[in-house]
């Protein structure tokens, strides 16, 4: 368990600057999730911390200790890839117990751990078996409790349940994050799902081109992004222009059209902003029964997906809106049907115009 | 955390309970890990190829071009030179032939072990491989037998055809037998590599077999056919034994007509009296070796910018060639081809031990002593080329500086692709103009096998290597394995089947090798060459395919035994 | 008009069986998701389907027509790989227009075709550029082409968008979709992500070990699964198990442990019938009230989900569910509450013979 410091790290692959002066104190035994794009950098980013890539700038330090140029055998890090790099050669108890092996670990403790993180993944009973007759699921499993047999000070996560099936991913993560919060390591785990970030960070790091652009606790990430984004990446976001009036409560009314809604107040912004709602957050309703405030419109697109419906709205303030309400709130609408979409006043989000238009403020590549 | 106390820091191994001997050999692996000693034993690895494998290889070229007058000499003698340009014709147009009908005959019958699976399939695969344990001496023997008609052989077995005393026609018949199974081996290794996908998503889009085949599968396997290519060309360049036992029998070398190799080793045995030949013998290696050096990056330049014509498709034709008669009669063609070119040529010497009488006692001593030769070099130089070629084949794939990696691999091809016979001219010269080192004999001709069997080590090695994700290493890095470490469990288990192939064919390569070991030293007595003295120098034909008929059961049982062995280590992942 | 279908379908590997007796109909202009987990056939069963492999047993019909015998090039069909599988020697153009070119169709027909087809799926631009230098969203694309370009009425897509990015993946679904259903044409759509399936499809197909489990519009597969595993492969859910203690009307009264009774449809039940009770997290809701259809628990866990919150609740039954509420109706852990069951929205199934664990397996 350490506390981890990056200090204005830096990367570049021939032109391409792939990490920018990255800077990131993270906290002894802290579950951090790393999010951003294709191509952001967040595999750098680990694969530097592990000591796999000499950064061109900048520092690393774990517990106060300088680690920078050291290999990574010398650091006290256990990373695992994204397709697991299980050992084919060795059976479920031989590729755990290496790390220790390799260390010169007396037998009686490498034994210990490794029976010890075996039975936490539930793959004691199966210690013999090759990595080849597993299946996804076990391999995973596999390949951390083999990283946490490395008894390391921080757990680098590749994108752990990429490989995996969707429905067992949202299966396996939540047992990932038990599984670790219940060791304690400080992990860092890179992902592009937003879903997974929400549900297994203590905080989120967003990168972007390889830059830091946000960090917080994921509730705060989500709630209250900074940038458009950070707004859109962690849940898709409808956009839209208005012109904010000063009003009471900590509130300002928006004007776009001739619509007016309320929004929470964001410190330093007037004049015309760029307002943003979260599809997740919009309520939908008959337009006879609207209530709340909220636009009119008509569904242009409708789709199932479950425990919600994704649905476009064809709007005259605002053109086409999406709304993703819950399939209980939402199961009487048709395509074609007449709605009242509501934008609850506290998921309004403010930000200022951006300067080279939203599309290319929101660009992920 | 529920782990037991004091878990050991990661420099610093070991309870005291294990004080010394764990002690020792961490502060050892320390020592060994650090990277100046890592430099020091690559170093010392790219300096042994440099200077024992490399530069004799080439030696004979500076060679040459210092001593020119000699060379004159050579050339104002007709009766030398005159031989000169025709053996090379000889040489070159037949292995440019047997290339041409290699790839033809070889491709449907690799289709079929790929994509196809029959019952028997293991049996074929070790049929296509058996001319392989026929030493290209006894090979030459059995092809004269089969296809020639000469009177220097009195007795000939039923079957016989008598066709033809071409010296061209019989060295394409004898280097069909002793490429074919390479190239089979190349062309099957790529096209495993292709996803089948391309050909299914071919034939989605509506393209017949044949179609998807010509347009997508064949383009793709262009780099890999050049290797094949290579592979074939090397072999029918270099052989010596097989080349000068043909066209002695079949009355060539009595009318001065020799191949490269043939002239070489025609030379090289008479140089001890007639000293001129040297120069000539220089001038001859040299010019082979130039001369494939050339054709090596011919092939591999053509092969990446030929264009095959792809720009009509005819649909029902290409449909109509695909199904029923066809493709049918293009394998049964492949099967006749297996059958009547390759595999009754390379055994037909058997059928000789039926009918002819047995003249003297083969002499057993003799035997057996050439068979302890042939292992111990054989043994010897594998053994070198792994201690050498591994490493050196992590440098190339693992090494920090690409492009030098890169030149090391094109390197590599050289001592491969020069005739073996004009590489054993080049290394006697190079270690003959040492005062300071004179190795033994045999110590040159393990040297020599070295040389040109180092490549399928290195090959091999780089092929597994390359084929190995590298997230498998430095999983392994980070969890606190050190380079020693790493190679030890990770890299080496995975690319173990690769090296033990590798091995096989150094070692087999080394045991047929004829040309080589007779141009660095006529006094070794080595299996090939106990079985070209016998036939051509005693003409003790009987006795050489009694030889050849017990070396087929011992080399057809290490075969079998290293495959099996390979097998059931594949079972392992 | 392309109908498929599969008749006692079966494909046998050695001792392996990667599909059992399969019977299947897609009527022409359906578009059809085969879902299930990895390794469970269905990738099997649209290679069947489209002739890329010859079937251990049963034929394949189209339009009546029995087509078993026919190889993949000789059937009218567009296929989209998981592996994307674009020619690497071949630019964008010569991959999409492959099709017609061995078709030995006129130049100014593939040349119209070409660019139609790439205009489809915005890539016309990127003609000249070859595989390697596209992203893997964009190659997909070109794959999609290159399956369009025959003009088939059959489209067959395996996996088509497991290899992407989860962003990318969403906005070629609806892409997807949209010129399916503007070509009219009839879709076969492989997958193993139950949210895409039910996007997309107008029919899901769940397959599990080789078999078909259950299939029906997306809708009802979620709120009315017939099968404990679709409950839970689709969409996710709790699953309480208990037995029928007594009917009264169309009511049953279930027993679970601990003594807790919950009122459900009496659709088929017996008395003394063991069952096994599924509510999905966003049907349950925490009730103020003591009675009624609800089992008192105390929060364990909290989980952020975004704009709903994930409470883990441990009933006194000892059974653990998870409960969605919005984020704003949250509450701390270590309370004590009701979770309250709605009658209309509990699925009943009979406990299953290997036990529940087993029927539940996702791999």
């Amino acid at each position: 368990m350490a506390e981890i410091v990056l200090e204005r790290l830096s990367k570049f692959f021939g032109p391409k600057r792939a990490l920018r002066d990255v800077d990131l104190r993270i906290r002894d035994g802290e579950y951090l999730v790393v999010l951003g794009p294709s191509g952001a950098g967040k595999t750098t980013l680990l694969r530097t911390i592990a000591g796999l890539l000499d950064p061109d700038g900048g520092r690393i330090l774990m517990d106060g200790r300088e680690v920078t140029r050291l290999p990574p055998y010398e650091r006290q890090v256990a990373f695992m890839p994204q397709t697991y790099s299980l050992f084919q050669h060795m059976s479920v108890w031989e590729n755990t117990t290496f790390s220790p092996t390799v260390k010169g670990w007396p037998e009686g403790e490498r034994d210990l751990l490794a029976r010890e993180m075996l039975s936490m993944v539930h793959l004691i009973d199966r210690r013999e078996a090759f990595p080849r007759e597993l299946s996804g699921g076990m391999q995973q499993r596999c390949a951390l409790a083999r990283a946490l047999a490395a008894d390391a000070e921080v757990l680098l996560l590749d994108e752990p349940l990429r490989a995996l099936d969707a429905r067992l991913r949202i299966e396996l993560r939540a047992e990932l994050r038990d599984l670790i919060r219940h060791v304690g390591t400080t992990t860092i785990h890179v992902t592009h799902d937003q879903e997974e970030a929400l549900v297994l960070a203590d905080r989120i790091a967003v990168l972007r081109n390889g830059e830091l652009i946000e960090v917080g606790p994921a509730e705060m990430v989500y709630s209250r992004p900074s940038s458009p984004f950070v707004a859109n990446f962690l849940g898709e976001m409808n956009f839209f222009e208005a012109r904010s009036f000063p009003s009471e409560g900590g509130m300002v009314r928006l004007v776009a059209g001739d619509t007016n809604l309320l929004a929470p107040k964001r410190e330093g912004l007037e004049g015309t902003v760029l307002a943003g709602i979260r599809a997740e957050s919009c309520g939908v309703q008959a337009q006879e029964w609207a209530a709340g405030q909220g636009l009119e419109g008509v569904v242009k697109r409708r789709l199932f997906m479950g425990r919600r419906i994704s649905l476009e709205v064809q709007t005259e303030q605002v053109g086409l809106f999406k709304a993703k309400p819950l399939t209980a709130q939402a199961n009487w609408v048709k395509e074609g049907d007449p709605v009242f979409v509501v934008l609850p006043a506290e998921h309004i989000l403010l930000f200022p115009v951006p300067k080279g238009g939203v599309a290319a403020a929101l660009e992920v590549e | 955390m529920g782990i037991p106390e004091s878990p050991p820091e990661a420099n610093v191994p070991g309870a005291p309970a294990h004080a010394a001997a764990t002690d020792r050999r961490a502060r050892l692996l320390r020592l060994v890990s650090t990277r100046w000693s890592l430099r020091i034993w690559y170093g010392g690895i790219v300096g042994f190829f440099f200077f024992l494998v490399l530069l004799p290889t080439l030696f004979v070229v500076g060679y040459v071009l210092a001593d020119w007058g000699s060379v004159q000499t050579v050339l104002a003698d007709p009766t030398k030179s005159s031989l000169i340009l025709p053996a090379l014709w000889l040489s070159f147009g037949v292995a440019l032939t047997v290339a041409a009908l290699d790839l033809v005959a070889g491709l449907p019958i690799a289709w079929l072990i790929v994509r196809h699976d029959f019952r028997g399939k293991s049996w074929f695969n070790t049929l296509i491989d058996s001319p392989l344990v026929v030493t290209t001496a006894g090979l030459g023997f059995s092809v004269v037998l089969f296809w020639g008609a000469t009177s220097k052989i009195t007795q000939f077995p039923p079957g016989a055809l008598g066709l033809t005393s071409s010296p061209f026609l019989i060295l394409v018949f004898l280097h069909l037998t002793t490429t074919f199974p390479y190239m089979v081996r190349s062309l099957a290794a790529i096209l495993e590599e292709i996803d089948v996908e391309y050909e299914n998503a071919a034939r989605a889009a509506g393209a017949s077999r044949l179609t998807a085949a010509r347009t997508i599968t064949l383009p793709m396997f262009r780099s890999g056919m050049a290797t094949g290519l290579l592979l074939v060309l090397a072999k029918a360049l270099s052989d010596t034994g097989g080349a000068l036992t043909a066209l002695t029998l079949i009355g060539a070398v009595d009318n001065n007509v020799f191949n490269g190799t043939g002239l070489i080793g025609t030379w090289k045995s008479r140089v001890a009296t007639d000293p001129a030949l040297q120069p000539a013998l220089a001038f001859v290696s040299a010019l082979m070796i130039v001369l494939s050096l050339v054709l090596l990056v011919g092939v591999k330049y053509i092969a990446v910018r030929l264009k095959i014509p792809l720009r009509r498709v005819r649909p029902k034709v290409e449909r109509n060639l695909s199904h029923g008669a066809f493709p049918r009669l293009r394998d049964i063609g492949a099967m006749g081809f297996l059958v009547f070119f390759i595999l009754i040529p390379s055994f037909f010497f058997l059928t000789f031990l039926a009918v002819a009488t047995p003249s003297e006692a083969l002499d057993w001593d003799r035997f057996w002593r050439a068979v302890g030769v042939s292992f111990l070099i054989g043994g010897v130089a594998t053994a070198i080329d792994l201690a050498t070629g591994v490493p050196l084949a992590i440098l190339i794939t693992r090494g920090k500086f690409r492009r030098f990696g890169k030149l090391l691999d094109a390197l590599v091809n050289i001592p491969y692709i020069v005739p073996s016979a004009a590489l054993g001219i080049s290394l006697s010269l190079f270690w003959g103009s040492q005062k300071a080192i004179v190795p033994s004999d045999i110590a040159l001709v393990t040297l020599a096998h070295v040389a040109f069997t180092f490549p399928f080590v290195v090959r091999n090695a780089v092929g597994a290597l390359e084929q190995l994700d590298s997230a498998t290493e430095e999983t392994a890095r980070t969890l606190g394995a050190r380079p020693v470490q790493v190679f030890q469990r990770v890299l080496f288990p995975a690319i173990r089947p690769a090296i033990l192939a590798g091995s096989i064919m150094a070692f087999t390569r080394s045991l047929g090798e004829t040309g080589a070991t007779q141009a660095v030293s006529t006094s070794t007595e080595t299996i090939p060459l106990l079985i070209v003295n016998l036939i051509i120098k005693t003409k003790d034909y009987y006795q050489a395919a009694l030889a050849e008929l017990v070396l087929l059961f011992v080399s057809f049982a290490a075969i079998l035994g290293l495959r099996l062995v390979l097998e059931r280590r594949r079972g392992h992942g | 008009m392309p109908r498929i279908e599969a008749v006692d379908l079966a494909k046998r590997f050695g001792r392996i069986t990667a599909l059992e007796k399969c019977n299947l109909t897609i009527e022409d202009g359906e578009y059809v998701a085969i879902l299930g987990p990895s390794g469970c056939g269905k990738t099997t069963l649209v290679k069947l389907l489209s002739g890329i492999w010859t079937p251990t047993e049963g034929r394949v019909l189209v339009d009546g027509k029995d087509v078993t015998d026919l190889g993949v090039e000789d059937r009218d069909l567009g296929y989209v790989f998981q592996n994307i599988v674009l020619f690497p020697h071949m630019d964008v153009w010569r991959n999409a227009t492959y099709g017609p070119w061995v078709h030995d169709r006129a130049p100014a027909d593939v040349d119209h075709v070409g660019k139609e087809v790439l205009e489809l799926v915005k890539m016309l631009h990127e003609r000249g550029m070859f595989p390697r230098e596209l992203s893997m969203g964009s190659q997909q694309k070109v794959a999609l082409a290159r399956a369009l370009a025959n003009r088939a009425r059959l489209l067959m897509l395996d996996e088509p968008l497991s290899a992407l990015d989860t962003r990318v993946r969403l906005d070629l679904r609806y892409a997807l979709r949209r010129i399916v259903k503007d070509l009219g044409l009839t879709a076969v759509h492989v997958t193993h992500d139950q949210e895409e399936a039910m996007s997309v499809a107008d029919r899901v197909v769940v397959i599990r070990k080789g078999r078909i489990v259950e299939q029906g519009p997306p809708e009802r597969l979620y709120n009315q699964p017939q099968d404990v595993f679709t409950a839970n492969f689709v969409g996710e859910s709790n699953f309480l198990e208990g037995a029928v203690r007594r009917i009264r009307a169309d009511w049953a009264f279930v027993e679970l442990r601990s003594g807790y009774i919950l009122r459900v449809p009496a659709k088929g039940l017996l008395e003394g019938d063991p069952v096994v009770l599924a509510a999905r997290p966003e049907w349950l809701t925490m009730s103020k009230e003591g009675f009624g259809n609800v089992i008192p628990g105390r929060i364990e866990n909290r989980r952020f989900l975004g704009a709903t919150e994930r409470l883990q609740v441990r009933l006194f039954t000892s059974d653990l569910v998870s409960v969605d509420v919005p984020a704003s109706q949250s509450l701390n852990t270590d309370r004590d509450v009701m979770v309250a069951f709605h009658e209309t929205n509990i699925l009943v199934y009979p406990r299953p013979y290997a036990g529940l664990q087993e029927a539940l397996k996702l791999e």
